[in-house]
């Protein structure tokens, strides 16, 4: 009998084997991925029906994010500003922009603009923005430099993992309430004496206390003559812990975290219901 | 090592407790039941007769229509739209509160709309109302409570059955059609001054309608007025004028002021109840008082003591400390008795031993605390009973103290016989009617409405498509009141307004409009006016419609008041109602009484007695298309979907019956009827209730098909009370031809099917506790003598000190955490008060109002699977029973007997328990879950995280309340109601796979909370203690505290939907770590207990055992309240 087949296929089983072998684990790996918390949306910059620059209104004219996310401060949604809103202005500025064409339509027609959304978070997940903004965490830290994006592009994972590392370490990100819209805070721009002033004037705590939270967030044998401590004994021990010169984030966290008794829930409750 | 905990079993000599005369008898089937957390398939439903009914049945709001979701390869770009202009008020994301009121016979419930983003999503009661505050110890109390029909009503808005285009003769025709039709009748009528007009409108109190009726009446001077609904207070206002001949009177129990009720066939606490007097019942009913933080026990006569005397149990009857079976028409002979007794001039009674037995202490009790008396009686009874009733009252020097007396001044309309009259004798040529009822369906059957439909030019304005609208000459879908202006008078007489929430979603005509239509050329409803081109102004305001200008005319001209006027309608808008606008109050006095006539009673079951009564679920059938009301078990008989005949067990067994849901035949009246009957416990005996409403021909898809219409039965000459029925089972499947001809509605071949048999969903075996001592109570001298008496019954007595078996959270072995120091803040926990709880399901319904809980449909309820969070158990006691045989022994051989043949129905108890999650602390759920789906939080709930679930169903297995529910099937989505055909074969929906339907977006969806995530298939699910109020609480007061460190909420500030319901405040819900929520005093209470101590579960929701108050000189005196003592 003939060989009506070359060697060489002789092997041809094996290798399809092999290579059905790989590409399951590719499309399982990729599915893999794709459902783990590390797949996220981050760059994501979808094409908007106006567009609307964040970074001329913001940078250029020096708006404010509330003007038109008015509830964010209120609400658990942070809304999108009504047509009525941009006619404010643009009733009066730039009156006959082909690019504001959208706008006008939707005005005259009462048809609402359907802007995509960029930031996405799932049906079963509860977020709020209000207790955020409220409570130390700036719009900058979810959301990046809207203020000078062109089009906005999701810039951080916001995967349930990315909430988590904040809810257990939120000193992390807290930041004095007045500096919550100054996206160019740092926590180097603070000043060690006036914070720990600000702090014991605003929430009524002691030098002493103020010590204990560094000496128990450090695990640090107590300071002794604790009644006769004073502010360059807090300003030295910080420095000590979080060394010399410009306050850390941590340090400056650490403090309003606890003078603010900020404790973000850790249960699945808290976001899941 | 793991500790098996015995559950004792029933000691010899103990008092039963049961739920169903099963659980009484012990029959393999309850014990199928009582063996399985979910019963598998094994109870197969016959699908004969339901695959018909089925196959009309689409979709309820509950789980509505299609729409075809788009699933593709790409992530689906999503869309965030904003307003055009910011509608006022309105916060995206945040919930706003309306005051409104819902009409309904006499009256009208202030209510408070939830709204979210323009949607009414939930109703509850308006605690500011005047109805519902009342002072006690000169102190104001007030509750948001209110009956079930409240939480539910918003589902009604939501129907995708709900009447939408106009018909005419049964046709759809168009509201252009419409319109020109009523202009030219308008002309017609205007030229011949309105001859022939007749306007038939419901049983609702509303300043506006009345003055556009005045106004009606002026333009067309001979028009008559007429009202109707199935039930009203006729009888009421017929006895009064009897007792007073005046006709203006309207008497108003103020129950927190008596302290002895006798009921006389008033369900007062259920459906006949006027104003929230269980409220000020409740309060009265208390049997401690809290005074500077200690509880102290009542007096038995500081403490309300409540007979009752009636044919078959209602809400009112559980509650009662003494409770008289008698037939209905015999209850008139309880009343002359009571007269007699009492010295009520020219009455004189005669009643048989038992009775005379009963009245004799009872009244002796009434008299001894007048003036902290009152005696009531029920709608449906003769106009003479309630001339009695006025008269016993003045003798208990009732008036001015426990009634108030109003002069109402309401306007006098005919009744629907007179209406008939007329069309007879050719007076009325043209009805126009806005009634709620359907005469068609439930006009006393002789009157057959629909010739007098078909004589006249029938115009109807209804909500819903019924029987009367398919026949009328025009139909005119009309509004919800969520959707319409309008006004009302509550029971005081105060006066409220009803404001839209939204426009009419389905293009609904309110009743206003019409009025306004036939007084004037207007259009029939009011268009939004169109949206301004001019872009700079940017004038968008909508131009009100004439509905409102009509209400607010009616405000600023026709009512007395004080201050600014413009002020004061804006207040009214604001709180719902205007200050002290209630009616007057009056003296009367010289109440006129004579012996009434009495009949004999029913002697035997060759001629039973047959009285109808409104259906605990869809009153007199208006609710039949609402899914939630027709899941929510009826509170005493525990079913669901269905009406039956009810009859007591001895009459039951008398006939020769021999299971629940065999269909007999009914005669009387010279009408026959096929029902299905069911055991009653403590119905009079000979007698048969039905509750009318259901087995309607032409309603929505949710209804369609579901119980038997006994108002077919009724005839004019006896309304409520029929006398002299046979019954005959039926021992074969009949075919009857149906009542009535309704075109384009009968059964094709004109033919029905009767089975002789209907499988029965009931819900009162389900999810059973083994009768363990979980409902407790007690006599108020012993829990005088004892207070803590609840807390030692059974096996709470002797609990070994450190049982665990399983660990708290946060607590280790060692037990280093305490564990309400997990969140130093919050710590949450709820009590729930049997003393006043009444057993009404209105927590039930409120409760899946609040959480998305989807209805399942009555074949899945007969598996078992009803998804409700909370479930209402009813239980029955009998304290003169007591066990004889060895209970510890389950085989049936000698146990066959045991239960019925001893059953003592005259000394029947009912025990209501509602129970939900009870957020252990130390939580066998938790244990189990092999995917951390349900763990602890920090504030002590038990938490539930759907997406995480992948439905074992351990965690309900492991519960030892029963208080998880599993969605075997995707009930939101898919309509259970559907049954899918392919070919050769037939599913139901829930069954059909790929083949199945489902729906998103529909328009039942919008009534979803936004804050509660909808469940799908596989998921289980319990009460989180509404974590979404929780937590948006929380982050209220965090938002509020900024930057300073103040996050604890403030004490009473969180509220559960359950608890807003509860129409006697029998919930309290609460911060344990904040000593001044009401919480922890209920926690204090001696009467607190916890459900199945002794396994050490630590629930967070403990029980407050109920208090009888009995007067010991009444027959089974020294019994009543006396079962929990020696129970297990």
């Amino acid at each position: 009998m003939p060989n009506f087949f070359p060697r060489w296929t002789n092997l041809l089983p094996i290798q399809i084997g092999i290579a059905l072998i790989m590409m399951g684990s590719a499309v399982t790996a990729g599915l893999w991925y794709y459902f783990t918390p590390k797949y996220t949306r981050v760059g994501y910059q979808p094409a908007q029906p106006v567009p609307f620059s964040h970074k001329i209104h913001v940078e250029q004219h020096g708006m404010d994010c509330r003007y038109c996310h008015s509830f964010v401060e209120k609400s658990g949604h942070s809304n999108l500003p009504s047509t009525a809103t941009c006619m404010n202005c643009h009733s009066h500025i730039k009156k006959d922009s082909p690019k504001l064409a959208p706008v006008r339509e939707s005005w005259k027609a009462g048809e609402p603009i359907e802007w995509v959304n960029v930031h996405e978070v799932p049906d079963y997940a509860y977020f709020n923005h209000s207790v955020h903004v409220n409570r130390g965490v700036s719009c900058v830290k979810c959301h990046g430099r809207v203020d000078q994006m062109d089009v906005v592009y999701q810039d951080q994972p916001q995967s349930m993992s990315w909430c988590l590392d904040c809810h257990k370490a939120p000193e992390k990100n807290l930041r004095p309430v007045d500096e919550l819209l100054n996206f160019d805070w740092k926590a180097s721009d603070e000043n060690r004496v006036e914070f720990y002033g600000e702090i014991m004037e605003k929430n009524g705590k002691t030098v002493d206390q103020l010590i204990s939270v560094i000496e128990s967030d450090q695990k640090l044998r107590p300071m002794e003559n604790r009644g006769e401590l004073g502010t360059e004994d807090l300003v030295r021990l910080s420095e000590q812990v979080f060394g010399k010169g410009e306050m850390t984030q941590e340090e400056v966290g650490l403090q309003l975290k606890e003078a603010w008794n900020v404790n973000p829930p850790l249960s699945c409750s808290a976001c899941h219901r | 090592m793991k500790r098996i905990i015995h559950h004792p079993e029933p000691a010899k000599g103990e008092k039963r407790r049961w739920r169903s005369l099963g659980e009484l008898e012990d029959t393999p089937k309850f014990r199928e039941w009582l063996g399985r957390e979910f019963p598998a398939g094994a109870s197969e439903v016959e699908e004969t007769e339901s695959s018909r009914r089925n196959f009309m049945k689409l979709m309820g709001a509950s789980t509505a229509l299609a729409g075809f979701g788009v699933a593709g390869c790409r992530r689906p770009e999503k869309y965030l739209v904003p307003y055009t202009k910011a509608v006022e008020w309105v916060i995206p994301g945040k919930n706003l509160f309306y005051a409104t009121a819902m009409p309904h016979l006499g009256g009208c419930t202030p209510v408070v709309a939830t709204s979210f983003e323009g949607r009414p999503i939930a109703l509850k009661g308006n605690a500011l109302h005047p109805v519902n505050q009342i002072e006690v110890d000169g102190e104001t109390k007030s509750s948001p409570g209110a009956n079930h029909f409240v939480p539910a009503a918003v589902l009604n808005l939501y129907d995708p059955d709900r009447s939408r285009e106009v018909l005419a003769k049964g046709q759809v025709s168009t509201k252009e059609a419409l319109h020109a039709g009523l202009e030219t009748l308008r002309t017609d009528l205007a030229a011949a001054q309105g001859k022939g007009l007749a306007l038939l409108v419901g049983e609702g109190v509303s300043p506006t309608r009345d003055r556009l009726l005045s106004e009606i009446s002026v333009k067309f001077p001979q028009a008559k007025l007429f009202r109707y609904e199935a039930f009203n207070n006729d009888k009421v206002r017929a006895g009064v004028r009897a007792a007073f001949g005046r006709d203006d009177l309207s008497l108003l129990p103020r129950l927190e002021q008596a302290t002895r009720v006798l009921s006389l066939d008033s369900n007062f606490l259920g459906l006949d109840s006027v104003g929230n007097v269980a409220l000020g019942f409740s309060s009265s009913r208390r049997a401690d008082r809290l005074a500077n933080g200690e509880w102290q026990q009542r007096t038995s006569d500081e403490m309300n003591r409540l007979y009752v005397v009636e044919p078959a149990f209602t809400v009112t009857g559980s509650v009662a400390d003494h409770r008289l079976r008698v037939a209905a028409s015999q209850v008139v002979r309880v009343a002359a008795a009571v007269a007699q007794q009492l010295g009520v001039a020219g009455v004189t009674a005669e009643v048989d031993e038992r009775i005379a037995a009963w009245v004799k202490p009872a009244v002796d009790d009434l008299l001894a605390a007048a003036g902290k008396s009152i005696v009531l009686a029920g709608p449906q009874q003769p106009a003479e009973v309630h001339a009695l009733v006025a008269a016993i009252n003045e003798k208990l020097g009732a008036y001015g103290k426990t009634i108030s007396v109003v002069q109402s001044n309401e306007r006098t309309f005919g009744g629907l016989a007179d209406l008939r009259e007329a069309v007879e004798s050719g007076a009325v040529t043209t009805v126009i009617s806005t009634t709620p009822a359907d005469p068609v369906y439930d006009a006393p059957n002789d009157y057959a409405w629909e010739k007098i439909v078909e004589k006249t030019t029938y115009i109807q304005l209804g909500f819903n498509r019924n029987h009367t609208a398919v026949l009328a000459d025009w139909h005119v879908p009309g509004t919800h009141f969520l959707e319409e202006w309008g006004d009302a008078r509550a029971a005081d007489g105060t006066y409220s307004v009803i404001q839209p929430m939204v426009n009419p979603l389905v293009g609904g005509v309110s009743e206003v409009n019409l009025f306004l239509k036939l007084l004037q050329e207007a259009p029939l409803t009011e268009e939004a006016a169109p949206v301004s081109e001019d872009v700079i102004a940017g004038a968008m305001e909508v131009t009100p419609g004439a509905d409102y200008e009509a209400v607010r005319d009616t405000f600023l001209n026709t009512l007395t008041i004080s201050g600014d006027k413009e002020t004061a309608w804006n207040h009214a808008l604001r709180d719902g109602f205007l200050a002290s606008s209630a009616y007057p109050a009056v003296t009367v006095s010289g109440a006129k009484a004579t012996s009434p006539d009495v009949v004999a009673g029913p002697s035997g079951i060759d001629a039973l007695e047959v009285r109808f009564v409104p259906d605990n679920r869809v009153y007199d059938g208006r609710y039949i298309n609402n899914g939630w009301l027709q899941e929510a078990p009826d509170p005493i008989t525990k079913l669901t979907w269905d009406n039956a005949a009810l009859m007591s067990v001895k009459t039951f067994n008398e006939l020769g019956l021999k299971e629940d849901g065999q269909r007999v035949k009914l005669a009387f009246n010279g009408r026959e009827g096929f029902f299905p009957v069911l055991q009653a416990p403590g119905h009079a005996d000979n007698c048969v209730t039905l509750s009318v409403g259901y087995g309607q021909q032409v309603c929505g898809r949710v209804g369609y098909g579901t119980g038997f219409d006994a108002f077919r039965m009724r005839t004019s000459v006896s309304p409520y009370v029929a006398s002299g029925a046979t019954l005959e089972i039926l021992t074969s499947d009949e075919e009857v031809r149906p009542g009535l001809p309704l075109a384009n509605h009968a059964p094709k071949d004109g033919k029905v099917v009767i089975e002789k048999w209907s499988e029965l969903a009931l819900t009162q075996e389900h999810n059973s506790m083994e009768g363990r001592g979980l409902v407790r109570d007690g006599g108020l001298e012993a829990y005088r003598k004892e207070p803590e008496f609840a807390q030692t019954i059974g096996m709470d007595s002797h609990i070994p000190p450190n049982q665990h078996i399983y660990k708290p959270q946060g607590r280790s072995s060692t037990g280093s955490v305490p564990f309400n120091e997990l969140d130093p803040n919050h710590q949450w926990a709820m009590t729930i008060d049997l003393n006043t709880c009444l057993g009404c399901t209105s927590c039930q319904v409120a409760c899946q109002a609040e959480n998305n809980i989807p209805i399942v449909g009555k074949d899945q309820v007969l598996r078992g699977r009803e998804m409700a969070w909370i479930r209402m158990d009813r239980y029955f006691t009998d304290p003169t029973i007591v066990m004889e045989s060895d209970p510890t022994n389950h085989q049936h051989s000698d146990t066959e007997s045991r239960g019925v043949e001893i059953l003592n129905e005259d000394a029947l108890e009912i025990l209501p328990q509602p129970v939900a999650c009870q957020q252990c602390e130390a939580a066998p759920c938790e244990a189990v879950c092999p995917v951390n789906a349900t763990v602890h939080s920090d504030d002590g709930l038990n938490v539930m995280a759907y997406n995480r679930c992948i439905g074992t169903r351990y965690c309900a297995n492991n519960c030892p309340y029963k208080a998880r529910r599993f969605n075997f099937f995707d009930y939101n989505k898919r309509n259970p109601l559907v049954t899918k055909k392919v070919p050769g074969l037939e599913f139901n929906n829930l069954y059909a796979g790929p083949f199945g339907e489902t729906h998103d977006g529909g328009i039942g969806d919008l009534q979803k909370n936004p804050n509660v995530t909808v469940r799908m298939r596989g998921v289980m699910e319990k009460c989180t203690y509404c974590v979404q109020r929780l937590q948006a609480a929380k982050i209220a007061k965090k938002v509020e505290a900024r930057d300073s460190d103040k996050i604890k909420v403030a004490a009473n500030a969180v509220k559960t939907a359950c608890q807003e319901a509860c129409p006697v405040e029998a919930i309290q819900f609460g911060n344990l770590n904040n000593d001044e929520d009401t919480v922890n005093r209920f926690k204090e209470s001696p009467r607190s207990y916890d459900l199945l101590k002794y396994v050490n579960t630590r629930p967070r929701t403990s029980y407050l055992a109920r208090i009888k108050n009995p007067n010991l000189k009444m027959p089974g005196g020294v019994e009543v309240g006396t079962t929990s003592k020696h129970i297990h």
